[in-house]
């Protein structure tokens, strides 16, 4: 079986934690717990018929990617850039981290996440998206778990192609 | 299976454990400080371990940079809870591919951190919820939270200051393992521990002979100042070899931490300090169970030291009669090292009550000083 390394990275309090959570415990929790360093676990699922496992490393939220050890990127096939909708310092250093990030993982895939979708109202998310200056990919919501699955199944599509 | 028994040693202020393992993932052999890995014996250790799994997937890239150290990982396994450096590094022996493994505990440190750290941030995030405040409101809640965060700050950069002096012991396993892996499969059990033994005991030793030759200097010299450099520049060079050895993985009981020196040597906190870290070092070996101290102020020019050692005879089945010996030599020897260090105080050693496992210590302080409550029941 194919598995792959993903890596879950952001800024800090963007909800990375619950999102790993979410994905392979189906679990969330409202308190907020600092990561300070790495967790890594394994889910295997189904695409298109065909398994991948998928080992995610949750690590700590940094503001500026650069500031991530370069350690944790090795092996990296995915890259899962989260922010959170509701605050915009996790998202005015985007395009820059998401360059940053394309250098550390030549060739790796990258899908940009806003999280939080749970906290935000149809309004708001229109305005993020007018601040913005590059698209995400997807908008979830951990707490609910809406598209958690989603973006783990179009990761692991594209990493099998 | 080898036995990495005793190859592992306690450090400042976690343990660590160095576990070998095959292409497989199967654990070759392991010290198991921390864990016990029988019961993960013909098992693959990567289902326990996904993180490991996941730098095994790159062995090639593992390959050319040697070693790779992740630093503050949460493990999922049971037996493993807390916060812990790891440091994976691929080698080669008779063209059998192996990784090995060092795993140390931080726990109690990066448990602090994380406290700091989950502060930071909830200040940080606060901040940014409450930029709605008005008539300069915010502007104030910012800067008494900005003060906070410096606060915080300066804490934060002394725990990885702390971090960075255990990893500096910590570093030591995996340093060991070049000596390790170059003479695990040529020397057997007995001969490893007989070198250890006796690098360490030729190492002490000529830590005593410079001390007597200082004690002899100094009987010489009237200037206080330059008595004192003297002292301190022999204490550095002391416990610099003993860290050398601490260094080649050799367990020597080691537990001291070297910020003491960057006190003034006249305070009796440092007095203090010292005396306790010399007497564990001194009559603390890897196959003792327990020291216990109690320092009490006697006055405010002398403070007493009880010791008392428990021994856990146990422990030493199943060494050979000459690495007993070699042991004992080495006690002794740090013993020696100890009684030497009380003389420069002017102190000496009292016996009430008969037992060489239970003693005190008196230490005459050098200097006029004030005793304060931090000189207490430090058992």
């Amino acid at each position: 079986m194919i598995s792959k390394k993903v890596i879950l990275t952001g800024s800090f309090g963007v909800g990375k934690t619950s999102l790993f959570n979410q994905f392979i415990y189906s679990r969330f929790s409202d308190k907020y717990l600092t990561t300070i360093g790495v967790k890594v676990n394994k889910k295997t699922i189904e695409v298109n018929g065909r398994e991948i496992s998928l080992l995610v490393w949750d690590i700590a939220g940094e503001v500026s990617q650069d500031k991530v050890p370069t350690s944790y990127f090795l092996g990296a096939s995915g890259i899962i850039y989260v922010f959170d909708l509701t605050r915009p310092s996790t998202y005015k250093n985007l395009e820059e981290d998401i360059n940053y990030l394309k250098d550390m993982v030549k060739g790796g895939i990258i899908k940009v996440v806003g999280n939080k979708e749970d906290l935000v109202t149809e309004e708001q998310l229109e305005e993020v998206k007018k601040e913005i200056s590059m698209p995400w990919d997807i908008t979830t919501s951990a707490k609910t778990g809406k598209n958690v699955e989603s973006l783990f199944q179009q990761l692991g599509a594209e990493l099998l192609d | 299976m080898f036995d990495l028994k005793d190859q592992g040693k306690p450090s400042t202020p976690g343990f660590s454990q160095i576990i070998l393992l095959d292409e497989r993932g199967n654990i070759v052999c392991s010290n198991d400080v921390l864990f016990d890995s029988s019961t993960l014996l013909n098992q693959s250790i990567f289902s326990y371990f996904p993180l490991l799994e996941s730098v095994y997937k790159n062995l090639n890239i593992l390959k050319n940079k040697k070693e790779v150290t992740l630093k503050r990982v949460e493990t999922s396994f049971k037996d493993l809870p807390g916060f812990y450096d790891f440091t994976i590094r691929f080698t080669e022996f008779n063209g059998q591919v192996f990784l090995l493994w060092n795993i140390d505990d931080l726990t109690d440190l990066y448990s602090l951190f994380q406290k700091h750290q989950q502060s930071k941030n909830e200040i940080e995030l606060s901040i940014e919820n409450l930029k709605f405040l008005q008539d300069g409101a915010f502007e104030d809640y910012l800067e008494d939270k900005n003060k906070l965060l410096a606060i915080l700050n300066t804490e934060n950069f002394n725990y990885a200051n702390q971090i960075q002096h255990a990893l500096n012991y910590n570093q030591n396993a995996i340093e060991g393992f070049d000596f390790l892996i170059t003479n695990l499969f040529k020397l057997d059990e007995d001969n490893q521990e007989h070198n250890a033994l006796q690098d360490a005991i030729e190492s002490f030793a000529e830590i005593i002979v410079e001390l007597e030759n200082l004690s002899a200097i100094l009987k010489k010299k009237k200037t206080p100042a330059k008595s004192k450099n003297n002292i301190e520049k022999v204490f550095f060079e002391a416990i610099e070899k003993i860290e050398s050895q601490h260094s080649k993985n050799l367990n020597v009981g080691m537990d001291l931490n070297i910020d003491v020196f960057s006190h003034s040597i006249d305070q009796p906190q440092f007095l203090t300090k010292l005396f306790e870290t010399l007497i564990v070092n001194s009559y603390s070996d890897h196959f003792s169970s327990k020291i216990d101290l109690n320092i009490v102020a006697k006055s405010s020019k002398q403070i007493s030291i009880l010791v008392k050692k428990t021994f856990n005879l146990d422990q030493t089945n199943g060494l050979s009669p000459e690495n007993i010996q070699l042991l004992s030599m080495e006690i002794y020897l740090r013993c020696s090292l100890l009684k030497e260090l009380v003389k420069f105080y002017g102190g000496e050693i009292e016996n009430p009550e008969g037992g060489s496992e239970h003693f005190s210590i008196l230490i005459n302080l050098p200097l006029q000083t004030n005793l304060g409550s931090s000189i207490t029941d430090n058992s």
